[in-house]
């Protein structure tokens, strides 16, 4: 606890500040507004924001409630910024208390920290609230309390941490402004009741009562399937209950109508899925999937096991290479080894090669790549000016260089080499690949390659192999992304129909919102350590093809109850999960991805033809153990 | 002063179009945050910024949609234009190819959003006039020929970036105001906020209706 006297003078400044600030702001406005007082209804001290989910990053300032003319308002604010030393206050008794106020140490990861710093600072409206996570540590005396507020447009704040435990009294005041009700789904989700919808809810139940509406609405043959009932809540919620209660006058037959519109709006609605779905429809809905299985990983694969793995000429055991890449699935490589192992990953060396026959291709490789990069380097000035096609390439690596993992420290810096070497790389792509050329995202997928094999040659041949398997996502059509995204729906719909229809019913089915998981790999979703540990799990294509799908469906699945309770439309949604960047923790989604992926193979007969071709599910047990 | 602390009578949503490196980016950081972020990352598919701005008296909430410019990712690119009050089509002042490309972005600007959606032109890049390669007259001539309002910025300087998203604000306020964007239509990219009153459980006061 920090002394007393010591925060009453820094609160003091503090809200000379911010009234001068106010002073100043309202003067602009609206005069009136002005004359009454904001009044800071509560205050708690040592509540700190965590910057991503990724290290210990966290940064204290204050939260408060505060009563202003123009409404209520919750406020968080840093602690001063300039207090890079520590904050060392003296103590009641003489001695001294320290609090870490510095901005947090730069990982790979943050830059601009003072950028960062201000930026978290917010003042939201109570009444933008719509809900939030509320996550109590799972034992008392081990991590903090934390919640994460979410606005009704679908941002996510950053997490705040508890450090006093003073939540009680934070939700008892906030309890004055807004009816705040746990989701019977997902206990650390807290929804701000809507008053409407409650209301409406009991004028549901008191029709119920007259004329059993309800329960002849609920009757209807194909509500069975959890997907019609989810249909079903969210249309009424949208749509039938405002409407309901907008006007009072409303009679009662009115009432009964529109419940009765409503019945037949959604059967019509459940005929044309129905039929759109061929005969499959009712298979797919009630398939039941087994319990998802506890997984946990392992630890990173290390050079002596990898070593182990291998022949007196360098070669891998053909035997035993399922067996190590399933090692690497399970927890990935050991920092050291990743310079090695990602070559093989990246079939720039092949598994059955001995050390001699790569060295003997490495030397072609070199040559070859020194070739391709003198072809474009020769090209002069004035030659450029009548070769756009040229040019233009050129003029878009430059400009994503420049931007690309910039707050790494092996990119950081005007003078940095590595850009210069990384541009080179990009450039010989192009010259390698004319057709295709630079794509954005490229750069995303040749930064993390280079920085690992920190060798320009390697790390070009390496960018090469995955290319090879990721070209058809940069391709003109786009039609490998948009594949990818009906599968990654037909999967949803399997995994999780209430949120797949959910979307549906809020035009976001087309799962836009996850291009860009899809296109660079959650590499703008994951710290830069932890993408390059996401990519070679998935590198070594265990345990089926289209994981990162599957990664996909894990992150929505944990996302269901906030989707849904919060209401989100397709805007909010897209916000949501834009919001997720810097807070996924990835063995949480590792782990949910491959326990999804042991529900679908224990129940793989059951499953639709073209979910097992996506996930590689030997379609009939004969055909499998003919030769 | 990040983040104003203000209720808001309506949400505008924005949308910032324009060709790879123009710096759509970098506009809306300098506009949200007052800064400016030379090697801020490329946007893949959308990302959000927001700020509360004031037009005639009335608080309104900027909802702004950046967009990956590159063209092959228009297909993903264009589901964002759908309601939006405002569309921000940015050029370079010193890459002549992204102006030249202005007509294409207008046509997807102006096929994918309602007819009263405005549409600002803006020539960024403005602090580099050694290097210019598009002379102001040209665009001006350019966005008088299709009815847009045109300023020349720099994302750097901050130069005219304000005036630019204050400037749209008020045209899109004006056409509420005069009528000629019906606020009960779809997509508009207009919602109105309800303003709450400070006595919590009350029924809030529809402050936008009939006024």
């Amino acid at each position: 606890m920090l002394p007393y006297a010591a925060y009453k003078v820094y609160q003091k400044r503090k809200e000379n500040q911010r009234e001068m600030e106010e002073a100043l702001g309202s003067l602009t406005s609206n005069l009136s507004r002005s004359i009454i007082p904001d009044q800071v209804v509560m205050k708690i001290q040592r509540v700190s924001a965590k910057l991503s989910e990724e290290g210990d990053d966290y940064i204290p300032g204050t939260l408060s409630i505060v009563e202003k003319a123009q409404g209520v308002f919750i406020e968080w604010s840093p602690y001063e910024e300039g207090m890079d030393s520590g904050w060392v206050i003296p103590g009641e008794n003489g001695q001294e208390e320290s609090i870490r106020a510095s901005p947090p140490s730069l990982s790979p990861n943050n830059t601009h920290s003072g950028d960062v710093y201000s930026k978290l600072r917010f003042s939201l409206d109570v009444n933008d609230l719509s809900s939030f996570k509320n996550v109590e540590p799972r034992r008392k005396d081990k991590g903090m309390h934390y919640i994460r507020l979410i606005c009704k447009d679908g941002t996510s704040y950053v997490p705040l941490y508890f450090q006093n435990g003073e939540t009680t009294s934070f939700f008892t005041v906030l309890q004055r402004y807004i009816t705040l009700r746990r989701s019977a789904k997902d206990p650390t989700l807290v929804v701000v009741a809507d008053t409407k919808a409650e209301a409406l809810a009991q004028s549901v139940s008191a029709l119920d009562q007259n004329g059993d509406i309800l329960s002849r609405l609920m009757k209807n043959p194909y509500s069975t399937a959890m997907t019609g009932f989810s249909k079903i809540t969210s249309f009424m919620q949208d749509q039938v209950i405002p409407a309901l209660l907008d006007s009072d006058e409303v009679s009662q037959e009115e009432k009964i109508r529109a419940m009765r519109e409503l019945r037949l709006k959604d059967e019509d609605h459940q005929l044309r899925v129905h039929s759109d779905a061929g005969g499959e429809f009712e298979v797919v809905t009630q398939l039941e999937l087994p319990p998802r299985p506890d997984i946990f990983r392992e630890s990173p694969v290390t050079k002596t096991l990898w070593d182990s793995f291998k022949l007196p000429d360098g070669t891998f055991d053909q035997q035993k290479l399922h067996h190590l890449k399933m090692n690497v699935f399970r927890g990935g490589l050991s920092e050291d080894l990743r310079k090695e192992a990602w070559k093989y990953l990246l079939d720039y060396k092949d598994w059955f090669e001995s050390t001699a026959t790569f060295e003997k291709k490495k030397a072609i490789l070199t040559e070859e790549y020194n070739r391709m990069k003198s072809q474009w380097q020769s090209i002069t000035t004035d030659q450029e000016s009548r070769f756009f096609k040229y040019s233009k390439r050129k003029g878009l690596v430059e400009k994503d260089v420049a931007r690309t993992d910039r707050t790494v420290p092996y990119f950081r810096g005007d003078e940095n080499p590595n850009l210069k070497v990384l541009q080179d790389m990009l450039m010989t792509y192009v010259m390698y690949n004319f057709d295709l050329g630079y794509v954005q995202g490229m750069s995303d997928f040749a930064a993390p390659i280079l920085y690992v094999m920190n060798d320009e040659i390697d790390a070009f041949w390496c960018f090469v192999g995955l290319m090879q398997r990721i070209q058809p996502n940069f391709e003109k059509d786009q039609a490998n992304i948009k594949l990818q995204m009906n599968q990654l729906k037909d999967l949803l719909v399997i995994v999780n129909p209430k949120l797949a229809n959910y979307l549906e019913a809020h035009q976001s089915d087309d799962m836009y919102f996850c291009f860009r998981w899809v296109l660079v790999w959650f590499k703008r979703e994951f710290s830069f350590s932890d993408t390059c540990k996401l990519w070679e799990v998935i590198w070594t294509g265990q345990p089926c093809p289209n994981f990162l799908l599957l990664l996909c469906v894990a992150i929505l699945d944990s996302q269901t109850t906030i989707i849904i309770d919060n209401k989100f439309g397709l805007t909010e949604i897209l916000k949501h999960v834009n919001d997720l960047s810097g807070h996924l923790n990835l063995d949480e989604v590792l782990t949910s991805a491959e326990a999804i992926f042991h529900q679908l193979s224990a129940s793989q007969d059951k499953l639709p033809l073209h979910i097992r071709e996506y996930l590689n599910f030997s379609r009939d047990e004969n055909a499998a153990s003919t030769p | 002063m990040t983040a104003a602390p203000y209720n808001y009578s309506y949400i505008f949503k924005y949308i910032i179009i324009g060709d790879m490196g123009v710096g759509k980016s970098c506009l809306l950081h300098q506009f949200t945050e007052k800064k400016f972020l030379s090697d801020c990352p490329h946007t893949i598919g959308v990302e959000f910024g927001t700020r509360i701005i004031e037009v005639s008296g009335q608080k309104i909430k900027l909802q702004i949609w950046d967009t990956a410019g590159q063209e092959r990712f228009r297909a993903v690119t264009r589901s964002y234009y759908r309601g939006a009050a405002g569309a921000l089509m940015v050029y370079d002042i010193t890459r002549r190819s992204t102006y030249n490309h202005l007509s294409s972005w207008l046509t997807d600007a102006r096929n994918l959003t309602n007819p009263n959606t405005v549409i600002f032109l803006i020539g960024n890049k403005s602090d580099l006039e050694g290097q210019r390669d598009v002379p102001y007259e040209e665009a001006k001539a350019f966005a008088d020929e299709n009815g847009l309002t045109f300023l020349e910025c720099s994302a750097k300087t901050g130069e005219n970036v304000e005036d630019s998203f204050l400037e749209t604000a008020r045209k899109i306020y004006q056409n509420i105001m005069d009528g000629s964007l019906d606020l009960n239509a779809a997509d508009t990219g207009v919602q109105p906020k309800q303003t709450l009153s400070r006595n919590s459980g009350q029924t809030p006061e529809k402050k936008d209706c009939n006024c």
